[in-house]
């Protein structure tokens, strides 16, 4: 994460930024590709990033000096790239429980293929919408003999919770959609 | 390959036949309802499992889905057989 201290009337306040999609959540990720479909110039555009990204306020955002302003828009370039990772993580630890990668599709059963369809015809096959209900079905808890949880409906009752993890870590999944 | 697509090349006939029925459930309110909607897709599946198999639909639901894929493919072909059957035999 990148620091950015900002200057209020009273005292200086720390902000992280992200320095990569490996930093950024599933929840920041689909608010930026909200922005995608806007007609903002530049600035505004970078103004909504920062937002999106830092929780800075934008009356804040709007004080930043014009030379930070431009380091940061360096900094969050990234954006405008496409998502790389390096590989799939094998597992995801979310407050304090592990969630583990269910990555071999050839093991689906026809429930949770059929909760996908049913998911991506939701979201009209708009991935980045359907990302959080998805992780659903493929981030599962291992039992106590080391088996990952068969799927249940009542799963999807996670997708808060997986709007918390980094878009990076889990991204390379959904290529094979 | 993407997963979907990788399963469509491997059972080619099955959503042939899907992609069909699609185009013709869009006809299904202006002539009546002469086909199920499409909403009810994964509902025919699981019943013609349950039928065929004499399973449960829970324990349909479990089953593996390049599995269920490959009985589909098998009662496709036979109901096309039997039917060729039925033709000859008139």
């Amino acid at each position: 994460m990148l620091k950015l201290n900002l200057e209020t009337e009273d005292n200086t306040i720390e902000y992280s930024i992200p320095n990569g999609w490996d930093e950024v959540t599933i929840n920041q990720y689909q608010e930026l590709m909200k922005l995608k479909d806007m007609d903002y110039n530049n600035i505004e555009l970078y103004i909504r990033i920062i937002t999106i990204l830092s929780d800075i306020d934008r009356d804040m955002v709007e004080d930043i000096p014009a030379s930070d302003f431009k380091s940061i828009t360096d900094a969050l370039s990234f954006t405008q790239e496409l998502i790389t990772s390096n590989e799939i993580k094998e597992s995801i630890i979310l407050n304090e429980e592990e969630y583990f990668l269910k990555k071999d599709f050839d093991n689906l059963t026809l429930g949770e293929q059929a909760s996908i369809e049913i998911l991506m015809k939701k979201y009209d096959s708009k991935l980045e919408l359907a990302i959080k209900e998805l992780l659903c079905i493929f981030l599962r808890k291992k039992k106590e003999n080391g088996k990952l949880e068969k799927f249940k409906t009542s799963f999807m009752e996670r997708s808060e919770l997986f709007g918390e993890v980094y878009i990076g870590d889990i991204y390379q999944l959904f290529l094979f959609f | 390959m993407k997963w979907k697509e990788s399963l469509i090349l491997r059972y080619e006939g099955l959503f042939d036949n899907k992609i069909k029925e699609e185009k013709e459930n869009k006809f299904s309110s202006i002539n009546g309802r002469s086909k199920i909607d499409e909403g009810f897709n994964w509902h025919q599946i699981v019943y013609k499992l349950i039928r065929e198999l004499n399973t449960t639909e829970t324990k349909a639901y479990k089953m593996n889905y390049i599995s269920v894929l490959n009985w589909l493919s098998f009662f496709k072909q036979k109901e096309e057989v039997e039917q060729g059957n039925r033709i000859q035999t008139k």
